[in-house]
């Protein structure tokens, strides 16, 4: 199997894994948002998972190509707040894979740091104020950590790390006052619930980390 | 009780919508790029003008797309219910609408319609095309006045779509047809009651809970939180809070004449709303306040929403023209 059908095939887990996590995050985030987090997320997901499995994207051979695919399919099919951040992000991370000076041990934290800057740019957002860069920002740090104290580690491992690191952020957002987004206007009724976006980085990052090989 | 939809397939909601739309009213409407959400005007006019496009979330007609026409905006770009159009959609509207003289963003305050806008206006920006946003803001329930640049954007947008697209065929430069609508726009608030949600079709679920006798002041038209939920009052009632804070907020003073958009959420009957405007009337006579222009009826809904929400505009000379200036769209009225 070459690198970029090992990366193909953890997309198309994490787009069958969010399946099961779509109905919770919708519910969540009827209560702090508007209640189209998971239902816009999982609409742009199915469109990624035929174009992986069947379609253009199951015949690219390079990751940066294929990530900037992804992400461009999901900005196309999954245009609500999370999903144009996330896109954005996923975008920005095949640009910057796609750069001369990657190193090979270096490409998750490159591809990570990239995503996490240009949705920190575009959702004006930072750490702190409710909303998934509480999860993603203290989840590259964990890849950052790891990549640098042993290079070409083992991605999964890596983003095990990644994803325990993304719980403990998310969980924080419970004491967190929106200031972002929807939420930011129901900063009562959403306290003492996780942001929906928090979470479902979350829930990305865990089904990133199962080796789909496994 | 359980909601009923007509519909074939929660789906194809929104393309169904479309279809039905270009069907209906093929002689003003068309796909830009046979892009079925990428709605621009039939025809345009004879001369230049500047290109007022608007967009968003589905499930609020006549917003957003119900605006384009004659005298108002020159396309729409259109997202899947409740969620942002993609800034692909927005470029591809934006690029057919232009006639020369620039593109101004009119739309309202919600994050995902502000970063693929502001996508989209970069694109356009890089390939020499002259663009201006102005994002609307006017509910005053959605945050404190100190923080009016985070309220979100709900029927004032009506009002705002009237002035920018009257300016535009008047054949007023970008930057002047920006600065009127800033204009009108900073003297425009409004606030709603909610007393029944409605259903994302997707999902199948209200976008809130509410009992059977309460009503909630401010609530968004996601199902947002608003600011104070009670027993359902009568209507002169909700009137008098809805007009009394509205007055509160906005730059209004005895002596000012403005316009009013009564607007229902999309449940709400005509009936409800003009014995409301009865007692709206009485209100801001009371306030020194005159109703110069009053339009009452479904401007900017969310489905099925149970409620409605009032709007006010304070007028001058310069306002008050466009407000009546001609304009036509199949799916909304600006008559006087």
């Amino acid at each position: 199997m070459t690198e970029a059908d090992l990366v193909r095939k953890t997309a198309i887990r994490v787009c069958q894994a969010m399946e099961q996590c779509a109905d919770e995050l919708t519910t969540l985030d009827s209560t702090a948002g508007d209640g189209d987090l998971g239902i816009n997320l999982l609409t742009g997901l199915r469109v990624l998972h035929g174009s992986l499995s069947s379609g253009e994207l199951a015949k690219a051979t390079e990751i940066p190509e294929l990530v900037s695919g992804a992400g461009r399919l999901i900005a196309e099919h999954a245009a609500s707040t999370f999903g144009t951040l996330l896109s954005q992000g996923v975008i920005a991370a095949g640009k910057a894979l796609a750069g001369p000076d990657v190193a090979h041990g270096n490409r998750l934290n490159t591809g990570f740091r990239a995503a996490l800057d240009m949705i920190k740019r575009r959702g004006k957002a930072e750490p702190g104020e409710g909303t998934m860069v509480d999860a993603l920002e203290p989840a590259v740090r964990a890849i950052e950590a790891a990549t640098d104290s042993a290079p070409g580690n083992d991605p999964f491992s890596v983003l095990k790390a990644a994803c325990e690191a993304a719980r403990v952020g998310a969980e924080a957002t419970r004491s967190m006052r929106s200031t972002k987004g929807r939420a930011r206007w129901s900063g009562t009724q959403g306290e003492g619930s996780v942001d929906p976006g928090a979470l479902a980085v979350v829930y990305l990052l865990e089904a990133m980390a199962e080796n789909p090989t496994d | 009780m359980g909601m009923k939809n007509i519909m074939n397939n929660p789906e194809h909601y929104v393309d169904e919508t479309l279809a039905g739309i270009y069907s209906a009213h093929s002689n003003r409407y068309t796909a830009a790029d046979g892009n079925l959400r990428a709605l621009v005007r039939a025809t345009k006019n004879g001369l230049p003008q500047v290109a007022v496009v608007t967009g968003g979330g589905s499930g609020h007609l006549p917003v957003f797309l119900g605006y384009v026409g004659e005298g108002l905006l020159s396309g729409c770009a259109v997202g899947s219910v409740f969620a942002s159009p993609p800034a692909s959609t927005i470029e591809t509207v934006a690029r057919a609408a232009h006639s020369g003289k620039g593109v101004l963003f009119l739309y309202g305050n919600y994050q995902g319609d502000v970063m693929n806008f502001e996508m989209a206006e970069e694109a356009l920006i890089e390939d020499g095309i002259a663009c201006t946003s102005v994002v609307v803001a006017d509910d005053v329930a959605s945050a404190p006045s100190e923080r009016s640049h985070d309220r979100r954007g709900i029927a004032g947008l009506a009002l705002a779509y009237k002035v920018a697209g009257a300016a535009a065929a008047a054949g007023q430069t970008l930057d002047e047809v920006a600065a009127i609508t800033r204009h009108a726009l900073n003297s425009t608030r409004s606030l709603g009651v909610a007393l029944g949600p409605c259903v994302i079709p997707a999902s199948g679920k209200p976008t809130f809970e509410i009992a059977e006798d309460e009503m909630e002041i401010g609530m968004g038209i996601h199902g947002e939180q608003g600011i104070q939920r009670t027993k359902l009052k009568p209507a002169r009632e909700i009137t008098k809070e809805l007009a009394t804070r509205i007055l509160e907020d906005g730059p209004y003073a005895t002596g000012d004449q403005v316009a009013v958009l009564l607007n229902s959420l999309g449940a709400t009957p005509l009936e409800e709303l003009y014995i409301m405007y009865g007692d709206l009337e009485r209100e801001l006579s009371a306030a020194g306040v005159s109703i110069e222009r009053c339009w009452i009826g479904r401007y900017a809904c969310s489905m099925e929403m149970a409620g409605a929400s009032l709007t006010l505009m304070r007028l001058d000379s310069s306002i008050l023209g466009l407000l009546d200036a001609d304009s036509y769209s199949p799916l909304v009225q600006f008559g006087q």
